[in-house]
């Protein structure tokens, strides 16, 4: 137990690197860089250019930048992300904490769910193909699985968009999939109906993310279900007389989690980051997008809340891993 | 012995590489791409960033003419009017005080004071007929350079009008009138004035009685197979005739007519009338110069990272190998798109940030390789003989490592070109350049979706594809070649 409490105390402290290595990356790109490196003043925006210079030495003062840039800017900076502090929007004026919590339950939503499904689809597909290896059925999951590979999410996504909703809308006038948005106008206030029109808007979105994603992981597991199924241990369950069923999933389930677990590790920050382009391709209101609306609009308070909370995100996610790799491989907790 | 042996597969497996289904269709895709990508110039006859209005916007294809419905869309036409094609009439009591000449691609109407008997009204009209044997276009433009100069004429006054009617329609569309009436004054020189009337200008479709927001003028004028005739009129009102003598001159230069067509070329046009094809092809180059280059970058970073992490060991590689797993756990694209947002759109800004942030995965495989190999005899033996760290990581270790880097060659180039296209996509590519992202970009942003262009959105998504698959075959084919646990019984 004392190597499962240094274990994930190591892991922690892994993913606050991770937390303050986003954090000192967009200190420098959106604090140092534009006023220290490329000349801009803040001040300059915000003030007549004729008002004498105590005017903007005031302004200086009020919002820290007389002060050296490490430790008490970075100090400063570091503290008010961590008590999430993001400040106003320069685009809405309002606080942008408040933009994003409108926002990350969407997003939220279509990460966890899409994550889900490719679990959920990659264990399927991967066992059953390892099984059945060498036939058809194998070779045309695997195939399957090398293209989703090679295929981005937004790709799927437009080319989904274009057959699934603009198309049957212009050419029959069947409203089959939403061409973009988050929810309908004007429902009526029943839970049900909001429910439902949120999955028809999520549907396409998660499809194309789902198709996109799955085949690294269905690839990665049966490679993995095909090496351990040579492994002694594996002759002697059927030389006992196990069911083939009761291996796969009382043995090689067991034994293959671990590794494929660790791999979901390694994709999951890019599928999360990966939102800010398919989220803008179907309007989605979530995180993603409103990154991008705020790279466009200069709205640097909400880019940094924006990376900031995807850093958060992604830190947390992994932990949640680690601590999932904790309990399917023992080794860890020897170690 | 073991490094011979070694060799000797890799030999061979190199030998039956090009003869696998797999690699020969890949490389089939690579040649078509390179042959796009370095013939570029020759293939496509627009240049795809400036040219711009080279048939009617949303055209389509060519040969798109064999779908049911298409047949009979607009071609492109192109009249140049030149002064011997115009048919020259004159009327109204002081007619015959209209006199004509024609200087090398001019023509002038010369209007005298002197040859009328007093007050009246005159009229030049300049005919020219034409066949129109297309469906209804969208589109017209008609450019009139004309040049008026008046010469001691304080009294007369002016007006132009252009006209556009079927040959034996007498009404027609006024598509032009310059009432009220320009005055004339002594010494004006009007300069060139080029008359442009294109049919999408609002004030144009009022003057021929049209509502632009429910009919399209070009369509409403040329509604039949049949011919037509432009008609332009120049209407005098002289007031005190011969009492002043003085001269009014017209000058027009080469009228050009063009009904800019609805299908075109090989690929159709996009919103902006740019022919789609040229950006395809265009964009064969870029795509592949940034694949191929962010490959060779990520590679190197990766191979050099893996090397001296898995041969140094220790410090090195627990130092390396936690920076490769906090940078590959970074969110990527919202700090691409953070920096690019301070640095600027760049092409090579986007090279670079690509393979920044995509070394690392190449970087832990060339690790688990280099160790597994560091324990091979052969190894051992170089140690034996003296070699240097240096020379057994670059001249023992890393030649048998060329599958592998031939193998994260191929495989990174997709993931570039992914990128790159992606980032376009949304608006951050390099404006400058034509790349397929950036055709799916205008097409996603300018009605390509909602006029299903299928003509402007299959094409780049196709190709992007063709070339992602023809590495990809590549790639696996390597794999099932070099690294024969994986390969299918």
């Amino acid at each position: 137990m004392a190597g499962m409490g240094r274990y994930l105390l190591k892991r922690g402290i892994d993913r606050l690197v991770l937390i303050l290595t986003v954090v000192s990356l967009q200190f420098i790109l959106l604090r140092v860089v534009p006023v220290y490196v490329l000349g801009f003043d803040p001040t300059a925006f915000l003030i007549d250019p004729n008002s004498p210079p105590e005017v903007a030495n005031i302004l200086r003062r009020q919002y820290g930048i007389d002060e050296p840039v490490f430790p008490h800017q970075f100090a400063r900076y570091v503290l008010s992300l961590f008590t999430f502090q993001f400040g106003y929007s320069f685009a809405s004026g309002k606080p942008v904490i408040g933009e994003i919590m409108d926002r990350l339950p969407n997003t939220v939503a279509l990460d966890s769910l899409s994550m889900l499904s490719i679990w959920t689809i990659a264990l399927i597909a991967g066992l059953y193909a390892a099984r059945k290896r060498g036939s058809r059925m194998d070779s045309g999951i695997v195939v399957l699985a090398i293209w989703s590979y090679v295929m981005p999410a937004w790709l799927m996504g437009l080319i989904m968009l274009m057959g699934l909703a603009w198309a049957p809308q212009i050419v029959w006038g069947i409203k089959l999939f939403p061409i973009g948005g988050t929810t309908s106008p004007m429902l009526p206030p029943d839970l049900w109906i909001r429910l439902a029109d949120y999955l028809w808007h999520l549907s396409l979105p998660l499809m194309s993310v789902v198709i996109a994603g799955f085949g690294w992981l269905t690839y990665y597991m049966r490679s993995m279900t095909v090496s351990e199924l040579g492994q002694d241990y594996v002759v002697t369950a059927r030389a006992k007389g196990v069911k083939e069923a009761s291996i796969m999933r009382r043995h090689i389930l067991k034994s293959v989690s671990a590794p494929v677990l660790t791999v979901l590790a390694m994709q999951l920050p890019g599928l999360m980051a990966g939102g800010v382009i398919f989220e803008s391709i179907f309007s989605w209101y979530g995180m993603g997008r409103y990154m991008l609306q705020s790279i466009n609009s200069f709205d640097y308070p909400a880019v940094q809340a924006v990376l900031f909370m995807q850093g958060l995100v992604a830190a947390a996610s992994l932990y949640a891993l680690d601590i999932a790799i904790m309990y399917t491989d023992p080794r860890v907790r020897l170690r | 012995m073991q490094r011979m042996l070694a060799r000797k597969s890799q030999r061979t497996g190199w030998k039956t590489l090009f003869r696998r289904k797999m690699m020969i269709a890949g490389m089939c895709l690579l040649a078509l791409n390179i042959v796009m990508a370095s013939l570029a110039p020759y293939l496509a006859w627009h240049n795809p960033i400036t040219d711009m209005q080279v048939a009617d916007d949303y055209a389509m294809p060519e040969w798109a003419s064999a779908l049911p419905g298409c047949s009979d869309l607009p071609r492109n036409m192109n009249m140049e009017i030149r002064q011997q094609e115009w048919t020259v009439s004159y009327s109204g009591s002081n007619g015959k005080a209209w006199t004509s000449f024609s200087r090398s691609t001019e023509l002038t109407l010369q209007y005298d004071q002197r040859n009328t008997s007093g007050p009246g009204e005159a009229t030049a009209s300049l005919t020219y007929q034409f066949q129109y044997q297309y469906a209804p276009p969208k589109t017209f433009v008609l450019r009139i350079p004309v040049n008026i100069t008046v010469t001691d004429t304080e009294t007369v006054a002016y007006r132009i009008t252009v006209t556009l009617r079927r040959v034996g329609d007498l009404k027609g569309f006024v598509i032009h009138d310059s009432f009220p009436p320009w005055r004339s004054s002594n010494y004006i020189k009007w300069g060139d004035l080029v008359l442009i009337l294109h049919s999408r200008n609002a004030a144009l479709a009022r003057q021929a009685g049209i509502n632009p927001l429910y009919q399209n003028i070009a369509t409403e004028i040329f509604s039949e197979k049949s011919s037509y005739e432009l008609l332009i009129n120049l209407f005098l009102n002289d007031k005190r005739g011969a009492e002043a003598p003085g001269k009014l001159e017209a000058t027009f230069g080469n009228v050009s007519f063009r009904i800019p067509g609805l299908l075109y070329g090989i690929l159709g046009t996009n919103n902006f009338g740019a022919d789609i094809w040229s950006q395809l092809v265009w964009g064969a180059r870029i795509s592949l110069i940034i694949g191929v280059s962010a490959a060779i970058l990520v590679v190197v970073v990766g191979l050099l990272v893996g090397l001296t992490a898995g041969y140094l060991g220790g410090m090195y590689d627990q130092t390396l190998m936690f920076l490769t797993d906090t940078l590959n756990q970074l969110p990527h694209l919202p700090i691409i798109l953070t920096i690019m947002l301070v640095l600027g759109r760049n092409i090579y800004i986007i090279v670079a940030l690509i393979s920044i942030l995509s070394w690392m995965g190449v970087a832990r495989q060339m690790r688990a390789w280099v160790l597994s190999l560091r324990e091979r005899p052969f190894v051992e033996a170089a140690v034996a003989a003296g070699g240097s760290r240096s020379y057994i990581a670059f001249h023992v270790i890393a030649p048998q490592l060329v599958p592998v880097v031939a193998y994260y060659l191929a495989m990174r180039v997709p993931n570039a070109v992914f990128l790159e296209a992606g980032l376009s996509l949304i608006g951050f590519g390099d404006p400058y350049f034509p790349s397929w992202g950036k055709i799916l970009n205008e097409a996603y942003n300018f009605g390509g979706f909602s006029k299903l262009a299928w003509w402007w959105i299959a094409p780049p998504i196709t190709a992007i594809l063709l070339l992602a698959l023809g590495f990809v075959l590549i790639g696996y084919t390597l794999e099932e070649v070099f690294h024969p646990r994986l390969r299918r019984r």
